[in-house]
């Protein structure tokens, strides 16, 4: 145990201590910044209104009946207004492939929570964008 | 393990029915067999499972409503010097129908006994401890999966499709 | 045993609000320090999932069962599948073999890094409880890249899987691969090697293989006993690609006590099963072949079944894991579903195994099993 090993050691504690301090933080500072998601993800669904046909198929396979459909409300030719209960969606994706004309897809976006539990049944003015309300924070706006 | 040492399906099926003439048995696969068992016998032929398988490993227990009254019950052993699996089938009848409780000679297979009691109705005689394993004391008496045992399943009205309409029966007119 | 040493008997329950109970409730009778009854009571888990199987078509069924067992969603669903295709007699591509081995030993990975944190942290090693669950996070990293969610994978469907790798993954996977396998080594010297931690689980919980498979115990509880029971080699299911890769299977020695098995032993055979995962798929990842990852025909086929019953069961990471399945003519849904979870045996088998050891040893003894309420309850 000479002077220089010691040195050595306390070298060594501080270029573990200079790398951490250059280094990126392994956190987020949620939810201003977000996690990258993989492009995979199971997120709440996005419902591309032209593509849709009306064809209930998401209905049918969907197996806690989150989905409602109604066939009245009508925007171009065939298509249908979706509404998203996801109190009980188990993002299971099996509405997403069953879609066969591409009119159904999950996003990203995970962060449902929302005060009111009504708030969680998206309607069709909700699905059918990503829009959300900015978030502010101390003046600074996010998203 | 040596080759010599282990047992093939057919033969152990036939030391069984050898024994035990109110035995058929059913050979599903080079390794898998099935025996069809009398109600009363089942306790002898689980005593020669544990004999002539010195490694039975008691998988389950279960019991499966054929509808009216009708159930069988499935016990599976799995041996695995022999790669040998006995699946030993008992067809019972009547409302709540009773068979021998085995449980003294696999002690695994208690909890499986117990589930299937509450589960179907199926009494064991001479259980220890025929208490309720999974259910609440209130579904005492409800035997949930026979399939009389009705659940609110369809929430088919709350999707906004339209109910499947009935198919018309064979030889029947179309409206 | 004289009636009057129970007379100053306490009864404790154990669970089912304490976290190291699993979500079961264990009702205990102690006599000063030592346990001389062990009564245990599940059901708090209880989901009715064998009635909900018989609502569900056979695409939505593999997704009751993942939530039976979060920690191996894969294995968990998979057994449901293969009873599925076994009735269907539907063809599995080649690719999707190989990529459904690859998941399923990635989960029991997953599981058994799980597992030993959460046992780690039961006996307060907290040093390995919060190391292995680094490593956790890249496999999940693995599932999350590769299906698009962390826990409930929902990756197997009736006639393959619905999943492609791609380029990602397979980076995402090796990296979880190397270094998992550079840690293991670290933990074995940290965990085995550690004199407080042999003195805290040795010679606790022991029982003997006779004993063990009277209980119904599989998997590694009796692989410790150095019985090498091992579904992968004794019954491999034929749509999975065990006969592709050469592995022994693992099992655990002890020299003190042959044909028997401790707290300790369970541990140390859950680091061979970890070895032995990691170098299947170490040798099936160069093994993928090209081509679908679905059978076409497979959607039209899993519709409506014929009338049969089937049997599958995999080796899962805690034992036999099996569905016992039964369809009617056109059947859309199961008529009837059994699931088999290994955790049956491994709880009801403290109600013998668990009476004259201390009370500290309970949850040595309890976690050692690698106990899941998922399984048992269902």
């Amino acid at each position: 145990m000479g002077f220089f090993s010691v040195l050595g050691d306390c070298f060594q504690i501080l270029k573990h201590t200079f790398r951490q301090v250059f280094k990126r933080p392994f956190t987020y500072f949620y939810p201003f910044e977000d996690r990258i998601y993989p492009e995979r993800t199971r997120g709440r669904h996005i419902h591309v209104r032209e593509n849709c046909t009306a064809c209930a198929q998401c209905v049918r396979i969907c197996p806690v009946v989150a989905i409602r459909m109604d066939k009245e409300d009508k925007m171009y030719e065939k298509d249908c207004a979706l509404y998203f209960d996801y109190t009980r969606c188990i993002f299971c994706g099996l509405c997403v492939q069953a879609c066969r004309f591409e009119a159904l897809f999950h996003t990203p976006v995970v962060d449902l929570s929302e005060g009111d539990r009504d708030d969680l049944i998206y309607g069709p003015d909700k699905i059918e964008t990503l829009d959300r309300d900015p978030l502010k924070w101390r003046g600074r706006r996010f998203r | 393990m040596a080759d010599t040492s282990t047992m093939k399906a057919s033969t152990f099926g036939r030391s069984v029915i050898n024994k035990l003439p109110e035995v058929t048995s059913n050979l599903l696969s080079d390794s898998r067999i099935e025996l069809v068992v009398p109600a009363s016998k089942i306790r002898d032929v689980v005593q020669l499972v544990d004999e002539e398988l010195s490694d039975a490993l008691p998988e389950s227990v279960f019991g499966v409503d054929l509808q009216n009254d009708q159930y069988n019950l499935i016990y599976i052993f799995w041996s695995w010097s022999n790669r040998l699996l006995v699946q030993l089938r008992v067809s019972l009848e009547g409302e709540n129908p009773e068979i021998d409780s085995t449980c003294d000679i696999f002690p695994g297979l208690e909890w499986h006994e117990r589930e299937t009691r509450e589960m179907f109705g199926i009494e064991f005689r001479n259980h220890p401890d025929p208490r309720l394993l999974l259910l609440p004391d209130e579904l005492e008496g409800a035997y949930p999966l026979r399939k009389r045992f009705q659940s609110d399943l369809s929430r088919l009205d709350e999707t906004g499709i339209n109910p499947p309409k009935p198919r018309p029966k064979e030889g029947g007119e179309q409206k | 045993m004289s009636p009057d040493i129970l007379d100053g008997s306490m009864d404790i329950w154990f669970g089912p609000q304490h976290v190291s109970a699993h979500g079961w409730a264990t009702k205990l009778t102690l006599v000063g320090d030592y346990i001389v009854e062990c009564d245990p009571n599940a059901g708090y888990f209880h989901r009715s999932a064998e009635k909900v199987l018989e609502f569900k078509n056979f695409r939505q069924g593999p997704l009751v069962l993942e939530r039976m067992c979060m920690l191996e969603a894969f294995l968990a669903e998979y057994p449901y599948v293969a009873a599925v295709e076994k009735i269907a007699e539907l063809e599995i591509p080649e690719r999707a073999k190989v990529m459904r081995t690859i998941m399923m030993e990635m989960s029991r990975i997953h599981s058994i890094q799980f597992w030993w944190g959460q046992f780690n942290a039961e006996l307060g090693f907290f040093t390995m409880a919060l190391w292995p669950w680094v490593d956790r996070e890249y496999s999940l990293d693995v599932f999350e890249e590769l299906t698009g969610s962390r826990h409930t994978v929902s990756f197997s469907t009736p006639g393959g899987v619905k999943y492609d790798f791609t380029e990602k993954v397979m980076t995402q996977l090796n990296r979880a691969i190397d270094r998992f396998e550079d840690r293991l080594v670290k933990f074995k010297d940290m965990q085995l090697g550690s004199p407080t931690f042999r003195a805290r689980t040795e010679n606790i919980g022991l029982y003997d293989v006779k004993q063990g498979l009277k209980w119904g115990l599989s998997g590694p509880p009796i692989k410790a006993c150095g019985v090498p029971m091992d579904l992968r080699k004794d019954d491999p299911d034929p749509n999975l690609a065990y006969d592709m890769v050469d592995f022994d299977v693992p099992i655990t020695e002890n020299p003190e006590h042959p044909g028997q098995s401790d707290a300790f032993d369970r541990m140390e055979q859950r680091f061979a099963e970890a070895e032995t995962a990691v170098s299947i798929i170490k040798q099936l990842i160069p093994q993928i072949p090209e081509g679908d990852i679905v059978d076409p025909k497979a959607r039209g086929k899993a519709n409506r079944l014929p009338e049969g019953e089937a049997y599958a069961r995999v080796e899962g990471t805690r034992g036999i894991t099996s569905v016992w399945l039964k369809t009617e003519e056109k059947g859309q849904t199961a008529y009837r579903a059994k699931i088999r979870g290994p955790c049956i045996a491994s709880y009801y088998a403290l109600k013998d195994l668990v009476p004259g050891s201390k009370f500290a040893d309970f949850i040595v003894i309890f976690g050692s099993l690698d106990p899941y309420p998922g399984w048992w309850d269902r």
